[in-house]
């Protein structure tokens, strides 16, 4: 049989290529190995969005400010020095003289403003291009209404450069320090155009620098001999591994492939709260993000357009029981849209109603909603959700929680996708959503529900919410006046019921105990200029 | 050095595959059968882009709906650049004419990347596991069949036939999970995932080759089964031919129905396996497959599909080529 023996012969030769195409073996492991989660989008840091987009960045690129992990405020960058004019609407920054990128260029005030720039243009693609609204000129010029001379963003010198605001903002600097913001360098894309981010291209201005990608398997970066500093401890090789799934990386961590896993799945979480890796200071990290899981409901849909009726469901759900039986990976319980511990949000939370009154007085509620629309029960409705496995159990205790109460509806699964068109047109009945905070600070939440908003989606306007927001803009500087303000914006929010809030996100992280310098924080953000390897 | 896959996805192994077709071709003097189904290719393609394109569209959705809704003019500047803003018709066209340059434009999910670096990078990685897989169906399923067959109804044949039972009922990730107990975290003889040596694609083609090579176990099993019915083996039997000639003469027939099934099975592994790449982290196709359409990366699930038609299309045609070499009396069609 010569052709059979022929294709075995070729397909063995095609198999060895393959096998020596694919790089296997090619690279030493990194000497810290972090599994980050999935691939990012870009490298150009204007179209990131995600968390995981956002912690590659911090490696690659350094903002005007950086965030401090533990908390505290925004810490130098490139710039060595800042400072705000009385009325708070001109910051000026002064920038370190020895910056340089990656290639050794000198970075400059000229560039950085080309960099905010170009962040503004709509062929750009940043998909936080509003970030700088709060700029002169920075949202007519987005939309193409004001030419780039009328962007309050000016460089006064070489080293200087001038942000002139429209209205004071409550963490300008914390927004400096947002990964979509951070420079890119003139130079290499007026010369590669779109391919700036190719490998051989690639040009930053971070501790670190790209050394090779490979799609969406990993991104190894080494450091960068022009920083500032160098690494602590001289992190000599750091790889991002990018994997979607949790529970691969839980693998990958177990067999000692990953240093740091940003995720653990939580289906191992009762396993791993049980071992003795979740043991105070031990390998699992936990704490709570600013991020929080909740439901949206249309209050133009016929069901949902009485406030008791939305009430009566949010009074129905027992938080406690859907985070410590359902979800047990360190969530906490929601009654609140805004996080526990966001910057002028700590005021906001009340303590939880008591667990045994809830179904009878939801139940009450909801009969006294339907009276009112002559009803006698709430017709079934579709409760949206994702294929994620978190949503269907979710949803599905949530079903059987309304069921006490009388309420039916039926657990629709959709792609991401489509869920977020229905959602976005209002064709929809109650929806799952979840909204991750950009910066630290509960209007980042509460903004979502202005009139407004395109993250809004629930149909529900207020312009009694929309000045209590304003107002509150009015009041930067003075946190007490300003928490109590937004407190009374969400307690109106709460009491209108266009949302319920379920759970605040927690973070699972689990560290090697030879990694030293990661400092969890609700932002999920990590410092790779801090992190070394002590075995 | 980096345009080695490329070279050897769109040269070498077409060439091989043409090379065997015309060996097979002449020999079986149906040439002219032959190029009349490669003619059919070009018009399956087309009819599959077009289909392809008309579905994806049709689905709700689009590739800019975020959780965070992008501000309008960044979406409007994002369709206009990848050229979302055109009308379908100018749209399908311009994507028939880049199809017929092999360009199938930027990847809009990957954005560092167009389409035919996504797919020329993620095909190796699919190809390497695909292959071993089918190595593995081989190597496993025909010995496998071949013993239990010869062994009709003793403790050999019951125990195979347990064994193709349990494979194919067995999900591939709890497979795979009982596979990697013991490997990977007790003997730590393999790695847990991703494709950064070369033992790490051992226990992924494994898993994907094992359900393959039960179904091939049953086929070889059940073939030689029948084929050792026939009154030839009894004449052989008689002649005094020794019991493995006999079993090998009965082989060759069964191996017939194992060649059919192998044009399907190589094109769904060598196409990549969502389940497995995802499970092992290995960067190949069958995410890629998925994810597009997940993401509404239009021009990547698109160039996808048609890689994935041409390939069985060749796949299945040299099954069919290979069916007479086994077994003179098949004919090309």
């Amino acid at each position: 049989m010569p052709a059979l023996r022929t294709l075995l012969l070729s397909s063995l030769a095609l198999g060895a290529i393959v096998f020596w195409c694919c790089g296997l073996g090619g690279e030493e492991r990194a000497e810290l190995v972090i599994g980050n989660g999935p691939d990012p989008m870009s490298l150009d840091p204007a179209q990131c969005q995600s968390v995981a987009d956002g912690r590659l960045m911090a490696a690659l690129f350094s903002g005007l400010v950086t965030l401090d992990p533990t908390g505290g405020p925004p810490q130098q960058g490139m710039a060595r020095q800042w400072t705000v004019s009385e009325h708070g609407k001109r910051w000026s920054f002064n920038l370190r003289p020895e910056l340089r990128w990656s290639d050794g260029t000198a970075l400059i005030a000229p560039d950085l403003v080309w960099s905010y720039l170009r962040f503004l243009q709509p062929s750009t693609g940043a998909r936080m291009a509003d970030l700088l609204d709060c700029v002169v000129g920075a949202a007519d010029h987005r939309r193409g209404l004001a030419p780039a001379s009328a962007v309050g963003i000016t460089a006064s010198s070489a080293h200087e450069i001038v942000f002139q605001l429209r209205e004071i903002h409550p963490c300008f600097l914390t927004l400096l320090a947002q990964f979509p913001l951070f420079p890119v360098p003139r130079h290499v894309i007026e010369r590669h155009g779109s391919a700036w981010t190719r490998t051989e291209n690639f040009v930053s201005n971070g501790s670190m620098r790209l050394v090779s990608r490979r799609l969406r398997d990993s991104i190894r970066l080494e450091p960068n001999p022009h920083w500032l500093s160098k690494t602590p401890n001289g992190l000599q090789s750091l790889e991002f591994r990018c994997v979607d799934n949790p529970a691969t990386l839980l693998n990958l961590y177990v067999a000692g492939e990953v240093d740091i896993a940003m995720d653990v799945p939580m289906a191992a979480m009762p396993t791993l709260l049980a071992s003795p890796h979740a043991a105070p200071g031990s390998e699992l990290r936990r704490h709570t993000r600013l991020g929080t899981y909740f439901l949206r409901l249309n209050v133009r849909h016929p069901s949902f357009e009485n406030a008791a009726v939305r009430s009566a469901l949010a009074l129905a759900v027992d938080r406690v029981a859907l985070t410590t039986r359902l979800l047990r990976g360190g969530e906490a319980p929601a009654w609140n849209f805004t996080p526990p511990g966001i910057h002028c949000g700590t005021l906001l939370h009340q303590a939880p109603p008591p667990q045994h009154a809830t179904l009878a007085a939801a139940q009450k509620l909801l009969q006294t909603g339907l009276a009112s629309q002559g009803l006698r029960e709430l017709p079934p409705f579709e409760l949206l959700h994702t294929t994620d496995p978190l949503d269907a159990a979710v949803s599905e205790w949530l079903q059987q929680r309304w069921q006490e109460i009388g309420v039916t509806c039926r657990a629709v699964a959709l792609d991401a996708r489509t869920l977020r068109t229905r959602m976005a047109a209002g064709d929809y009945a109650a929806a799952r959503s979840t909204w991750m905070a950009d910066y630290d600070d509960a209007s980042n939440f509460l903004e979502c529900f202005e009139s407004t908003s395109a993250a809004n989606r629930t149909g529900w306007i207020s312009p009694a919410y929309d000045a209590l927001l304003r107002e509150a803009r009015t009041l930067v500087g003075d946190d007490a006046a300003r928490s109590a303000k937004l407190r009374e914006a969400e307690t109106l929010l709460l009491s209108a019921g266009p949302i319920v809030p379920l759970f605040h996100h927690a973070s699972r992280t689990l560290v090697k105990p030879w990694v030293r310098g990661f400092t969890p924080n609700p932002l999920e953000w990590v410092n790779p200029a801090a992190l070394w390897v002590q075995r | 050095m980096q345009h080695l896959p490329a070279v050897l996805l769109f040269v070498v192994l077409p060439c091989v595959l043409l090379w065997l077709a015309r060996n097979a071709a002449r020999r079986t003097q149906r040439r002219a059968a032959l190029l009349r189904r490669a003619a059919w290719l070009p018009l399956t393609v087309l009819c599959v882009h077009g289909l392809s394109f008309l579905l994806i569209h049709a689905v709700p959705g689009g590739p800019f709906d975020d959780e965070r809704p992008l501000p309008a003019e960044t979406r409007a500047g994002l369709e206009a650049r990848f050229g979302l803003d055109r009308p379908m018709l100018v749209q399908w066209a311009a994507g028939v004419s880049g199809m017929a340059r092999g360009d199938f434009g930027p990847s809009l999910a990957h954005r560092d990347y167009s389409v035919s670096e996504v797919v020329i990078t993620a095909l190796p990685p699919s190809l390497l596991l695909g292959a071993l897989a089918l190595a593995w169906t081989l190597l496993l399923g025909i010995p496998a069949g071949v013993w239990a067959a010869c062994r009709r109804g003793k403790a050999a044949d019951h125990a195979v036939n347990a064994a193709i039972a349990l494979l194919l009922a067995l999900p591939t990730f709890v497979l795979a999970g009982l596979l990697m107990i013991p490997l990977v975290f007790q003997w730590r003889l393999l790695p847990a995932a991703g494709l950064h040596e070369p033992a790490a694609v051992l226990l992924p083609s494994l898993c994907l080759g094992l359900p393959l090579a039960a179904q091939v176990a049953r086929l070889v099993r059940s073939g030689m089964l029948e084929a050792l019915r026939g009154e030839w083996v009894r004449t052989l039997r008689a002649a005094g031919l020794p019991e493995r000639r006999v079993a090998a003469g009965a082989l060759r027939l069964a191996m017939v129905s194992v060649v059919a099934f192998l044009g399907q099975a190589a094109a769904a592994v060598l196409t990549g396996s969502l389940v497995i790449e995802q499970l092992f982290a290995i960067p190949g196709l069958g995410a890629h497959f998925v994810e597009s359409a997940l993401n509404r990366d239009f021009t990547l699930a698109l160039g996808v599909v048609i890689l994935y038609t041409a390939l069985a299309y060749v796949l299945n045609w040299t099954a069919d080529l290979l069916l007479p070499v086994v077994d003179p009396r098949a004919e090309v069609s």
